[in-house]
C-alpha cells in the first residue's frame, strides 16, 4: 500500500517548507495530486536532489548552483502549497492546478482567511473580528 | 400592437447588459415584442451558466474581471491585463482596445450574456443633486435633467435591483435628499470588522484637504449595495420586499454570505445581475445571443428602421467553431445598450447621430488613486463585500472648483488591486530577496510572515470625478480589425490638470489618514509593469488604475449641436433611436454611475412605451387597449 505522500516523504518535506502540520496538510486532499505535479515539472533527477536536502533548508545560501537551484524549487513548492498554483520554474508558464486546489489553499489559512469564492463565512461573517470567523470550511487555525 | 405590420418586433435592444436588461423588462411587461440582440454568450440553461461562471473562476490563473466567462474572438472585450507600465513611465497595450491616448484608458468591461453587470461590484450610492450641476464649479458639463426629475426612477431602480442601505445615514451623512419615510428595500449590510476599526481611529478627526478651506471632518458612512441583505418589512409603505435569489427567483433567505468574490461572480448569486431581471422577462422578449450589431439602419428622413448584425458560431457550448452569418431585422425602435464603448463604435460604423461632432467623445471614467499599507492589528481582509463603506466628505463643495471630487472606497480585500493578492505578497516574501540576504523563509517563520503580511492589510480607493473633455474619446481604426472584421475602437485619454491636482490632493488627505490609523503605508507609485497608469504631477510620482465606470461617449444635452442624446436618451439626429447606459452621462459623478445609468433607463424605457403608444393609438380606435399611461407603477 501507497502512504498518502507517495511513500517518498513529499508531504512530511512540504510541511517542513510550508510550516503547516503534515495533518493540516493532508487536509487540504491535495498531497497525491502536488506531488506528481512536482516530480513532473521539476524531471526526476531535480525531484531526488529536493528530496534529499536537509528537510528545513531554512538558510539556504545566496548564489547559483545546485543549492540555489534546490531553493528555487523549494519555492516554488511553497508556492503550489500556499495557492494551488504552479509558478513555473526555469520560464515555463505558471498555471493554476484546479479550482479544488485554488480552494485548497494555505496562503489564506495563514491569517485565518478563506479563498475569495470557497467557504463563505456566512451572512455579516466579516463584520467579526478575524479570529471569530474560524467556522469557514476546513479553517486550519 | 399591430397585426399586419411587416416586422415581428416593436424594439430592437443592442446588448443584454445592464441597460439593456432593465429597458427590456419594462417594455416586455407593457407586453412590446423586444428582440436583444446580445454579441456575447448566452448560457442555455441559467443555473448551469452560473456553476460554469464559478468553476472557470476558481480555477482561473489571472482572477480577472472576464475569467469566469468564454470569450470568442468574434466579441473581445478589453482585460484590465492589456496594459503594462514602462519601466521609465509609459505603458504598453495589447488588446482589442487600441491606446493612443498620453495615458491609457484603463478600464475594461464584459461582452457576455449579462455584460459588464456579471462582474460588477454592486455599490450602488446615488449621485448627489450638486453632482447635476458641475459647470457651477467651473469644469465639466450640466445635466439637461436634475435630480428631481430622477428622485423617483432612483425608487424604482432600487426596487428592480435590490438595493440594501440605510436612509437614515444617507439622509445624514451624504446629504441625499430622499423622499419623507423612503426606505430601501432591504437594510444596510453590516459594516465590515476593518470599517469599524477605521471609524473607530477616524469619525470626528479632522483632515487637511489643500483644495477646502477648512478642515475635513472624517466620517465612516455605509454603501448602498445591489446585494441581498435582511429585508426592510417597512418598505413600500409595509409591503415589504422580497429579496431575488438563484436563477433570479424569489427567495426570502438568499443572503451575501461573504464570499468576497463579487468581482467577478457571487457563488450565492446574492449580488444583482442583469441575469436577475431576464429571468423574469415577459414571454415578449427575446434574446438572440452570439448576435454581434454592426449597423443601425436607418431610412431617407433618418428615421431608425432596424440593425444589420452578424451571428457567429452557433454550435457547441463555448462559442467555438460555425460561419458567420449576416442578418437584417427591423423595428420601430432600436435602443443602442452595447456599453459606452460599443455605443460610440457602433454609431460611429454607421456614420449617425454625429451632428454634434460629439459621438465618441468625452470619455470619463473614475480614475482610481490606490493608497494601501498594514493596519498596527490583524483586520480580516477578503471577507465579504469588495467595500462597505467609505468616506463621503470630499466630494462636495466649493472645493470642486479647486481640484476634482472624490469618493473614498475602504477596500476590504487587501491588496488585491494593488499588488494582485497573497499570491504576489508570498511571491514577495520567498526568493532570495525575501528576507534580505538573511536566507530563505520556511517553515512556521514563513507562516508567521504571511499572517503578518496579509491579515494586517487594507486599501483605500480615492476614485476622481473627471469632467467631460471632448479631447478624450474613442475613434476607430479601419486599419486594425478584429475577427468579425469590424473595426477596432481607438481610446484616446488623459487626465486634465484638474483630475491630476484631485489625485494630488487625495495623497495628502491619504497620508493624514494612514497617520491617524497609525497604518504603515505601503502605496508605490514608481513606474513599472504594474503601474500603466504612472504620470508625474508637481514633481511627484502618481499612478492611477481605471474604475470599470465608462462613461460619457454619447453625451446627454439640452442642444442637437453640442450633444448626442436628449435628457430621454434619444439621438437628437434620428428619431427612433436611443442610446443608453452610462455613455449618456454629461458628468460621471462622485457617486459609482450604475445605479443612476439604471434609473435613467427606466425612465428612458417609459418614452419609448410612449412613442409605441402614440404609434399605436390611429390604430387602436376601435379595440381599446390597456391605457397607455407612462407610470412605473412602482415609483410611488
Ligand atoms: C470590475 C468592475 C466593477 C464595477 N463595479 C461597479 C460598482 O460597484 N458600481 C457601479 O455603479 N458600477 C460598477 N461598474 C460599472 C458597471 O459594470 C457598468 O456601469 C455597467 O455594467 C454598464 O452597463 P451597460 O449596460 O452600459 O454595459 P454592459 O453591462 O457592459 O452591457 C453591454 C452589453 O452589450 C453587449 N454588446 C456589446 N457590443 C455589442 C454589439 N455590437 N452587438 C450586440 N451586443 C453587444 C455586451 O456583450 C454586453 O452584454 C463596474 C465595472 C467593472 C468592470
Ligand atoms: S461577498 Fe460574496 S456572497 Fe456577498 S455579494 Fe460578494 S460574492 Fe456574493
Amino acid at each position: 500500500m501507497q502512504a498518502l505522500d507517495g511513500g517518498d516523504g513529499f508531504l512530511a518535506k512540504s510541511a517542513a517548507l510550508t510550516g503547516f502540520s503534515e495533518e493540516e496538510l493532508r487536509a487540504t486532499g491535495m498531497s497525491q495530486e502536488y506531488r506528481a505535479v512536482v516530480r513532473e515539472r521539476a524531471g526526476a533527477d531535480r525531484y531526488r536532489l529536493f528530496m534529499e536536502e536537509e528537510p528545513c533548508p531554512d538558510r539556504a545560501d545566496e548564489g547559483h548552483g545546485p543549492q540555489e537551484a534546490r531553493a528555487e524549487l523549494a519555492d516554488a513548492v511553497i508556492h503550489l502549497w500556499y495557492t494551488g498554483s504552479w509558478p513555473g520554474l526555469d520560464g515555463a508558464a505558471p498555471f493554476t492546478v484546479s479550482a479544488r486546489a485554488y480552494a485548497a489553499g494555505l496562503v489564506w489559512r495563514a491569517f485565518g482567511g478563506q479563498p475569495p469564492g470557497v467557504g463563505p463565512g456566512g451572512f455579516g461573517s466579516w463584520a467579526g473580528a478575524p479570529g471569530d470567523v474560524a467556522a469557514g470550511a476546513g479553517a486550519a487555525r | 400592437m399591430s397585426p399586419g405590420r411587416p416586422q415581428v418586433y416593436d424594439v430592437i435592444v443592442v446588448g443584454g447588459g445592464f441597460a439593456g436588461t432593465l429597458m427590456a423588462h419594462r417594455l416586455g411587461e407593457r407586453g412590446r415584442r423586444v428582440l436583444v440582440l446580445e454579441a456575447g454568450v448566452r448560457a442555455v440553461n441559467a443555473a448551469q451558466g452560473h456553476r460554469r461562471a464559478v468553476d472557470s473562476y476558481l480555477a482561473a490563473s489571472a482572477k480577472v474581471p472576464g475569467s469566469p466567462y468564454p470569450s470568442h474572438p468574434a466579441a473581445p472585450w478589453p482585460e484590465v491585463t492589456d496594459l503594462t507600465g514602462a519601466s521609465g513611465g509609459g505603458y504598453r497595450s495589447d488588446g482589442y482596445l487600441i491606446q493612443r491616448g498620453g495615458l491609457p484608458y484603463a478600464s475594461g468591461y464584459v461582452r457576455a450574456n449579462g455584460g459588464t453587470g456579471n462582474v460588477w461590484t454592486g455599490l450602488t450610492p446615488r449621485m448627489h443633486p450638486e453632482d447635476f450641476r458641475t459647470d457651477l464649479f467651473g469644469y465639466g458639463r450640466a445635466w439637461p435633467i436634475g435630480y428631481a426629475d430622477l428622485e423617483p426612477y432612483y425608487r424604482a431602480a432600487e426596487r428592480e435591483i435590490g438595493v440594501a442601505a440605510d436612509a437614515e445615514e444617507q439622509r445624514a451623512r451624504v446629504g441625499l435628499p430622499l423622499p419623507h419615510g423612503y426606505v430601501f428595500p432591504m437594510r444596510a449590510l453590516p459594516p465590515s470588522h476593518l470599517d469599524r476599526l477605521m471609524a473607530g481611529r477616524l469619525d470626528g478627526r479632522c483632515v487637511k484637504d489643500p483644495g477646502a478651506e477648512d478642515p475635513v471632518e472624517l466620517r465612516v458612512v455605509g454603501t448602498p449595495h445591489a446585494r441581498n441583505g435582511v429585508p426592510n418589512p417597512s418598505y413600500e409603505g409595509g409591503a415589504g420586499y422580497v429579496p431575488v435569489g438563484a436563477s433570479g427567483q424569489p427567495d426570502q433567505h438568499n443572503r451575501c454570505v461573504g464570499h468576497a468574490s463579487c468581482i467577478p461572480v457571487c457563488p450565492a448569486q446574492a449580488k444583482y445581475t442583469p441575469l436577475k431581471t431576464q429571468a423574469r422577462w415577459s414571454p415578449t422578449v427575446t434574446l438572440v445571443d452570439r448576435a454581434v450589431v454592426s449597423r443601425v439602419l436607418v431610412d431617407g428622413t433618418g428615421r431608425a428602421t432596424g440593425v444589420e448584425y452578424l451571428s457567429y458560431g452557433d454550435g457547441d457550448g463555448d462559442g467555438h467553431g460555425g460561419g458567420v452569418d449576416r442578418h437584417r431585422v427591423t423595428a420601430d425602435v432600436v435602443v443602442l445598450a452595447a456599453h459606452a464603448v460599443e455605443n460610440a463604435k457602433l454609431l460611429l460604423l454607421s456614420g449617425l447621430a454625429n451632428r454634434s461632432d460629439q459621438v465618441g467623445r468625452n470619455l470619463m471614467d473614475h480614475p482610481v488613486l490606490l493608497a494601501w499599507g498594514l493596519m498596527p492589528e490583524q483586520v480580516g481582509p477578503y471577507r465579504g463585500p469588495g467595500s462597505t463603506s467609505g468616506l463621503e466628505g470630499f466630494r462636495f463643495g466649493r472645493a470642486r472648483r479647486r481640484r476634482a471630487p472624490f469618493r473614498i472606497e475602504i477596500g476590504n480585500w487587501g491588496w488585491v488591486w494593488a499588488t494582485g493578492g497573497p499570491e504576489g505578497d508570498l511571491a514577495a516574501l520567498l526568493g532570495p530577496a525575501g528576507r534580505q540576504g538573511r536566507g530563505r523563509l520556511r517553515g512556521a517563520a514563513l507562516r508567521a510572515a504571511v499572517r503578518d503580511r496579509v491579515g494586517r492589510q487594507f486599501a483605500l480607493q480615492f476614485e476622481m470625478e473627471q469632467g467631460a473633455d471632448p479631447a478624450n474619446r474613442i475613434t476607430l481604426d479601419p486599419g486594425s480589425r478584429d475577427a468579425l472584421g469590424l473595426p477596432r475602437p481607438v481610446a484616446t485619454y488623459d487626465l486634465a490638470p484638474h483630475v491630476r491636482d484631485g489625485i494630488a490632493a487625495a495623497k495628502e488627505v491619504s497620508d493624514q489618514i494612514f497617520a491617524l490609523l497609525g497604518a504603515e503605508d505601503h502605496s508605490d507609485y514608481a513606474p513599472g509593469p504594474g503601474q500603466p497608469g504612472h504620470f508625474v504631477h508637481h514633481g511627484r510620482s502618481y499612478a492611477f488604475r481605471g474604475a470599470g465606470h465608462g462613461a460619457g461617449t454619447h453625451i446627454m444635452g439640452d442642444s442637437p449641436s453640442t450633444s448626442v442624446v436628449d435628457e430621454w436618451q434619444r439621438c437628437w439626429d434620428h428619431p427612433g433611436l436611443y442610446a443608453i447606459g452610462c455613455g449618456s452621462l454629461p458628468s460621471v459623478a462622485t457617486s459609482n454611475p450604475t445605479l443612476t445609468m439604471a434609473a435613467l433607463a427606466l425612465r428612458s424605457a417609459e418614452r419609448v412605451e410612449g412613442e409605441l403608444a402614440a404609434r399605436d393609438r390611429p390604430v387602436a380606435l376601435h379595440r381599446r387597449t390597456a391605457p397607455a399611461t407612462t407610470t412605473t407603477g412602482d415609483a410611488s
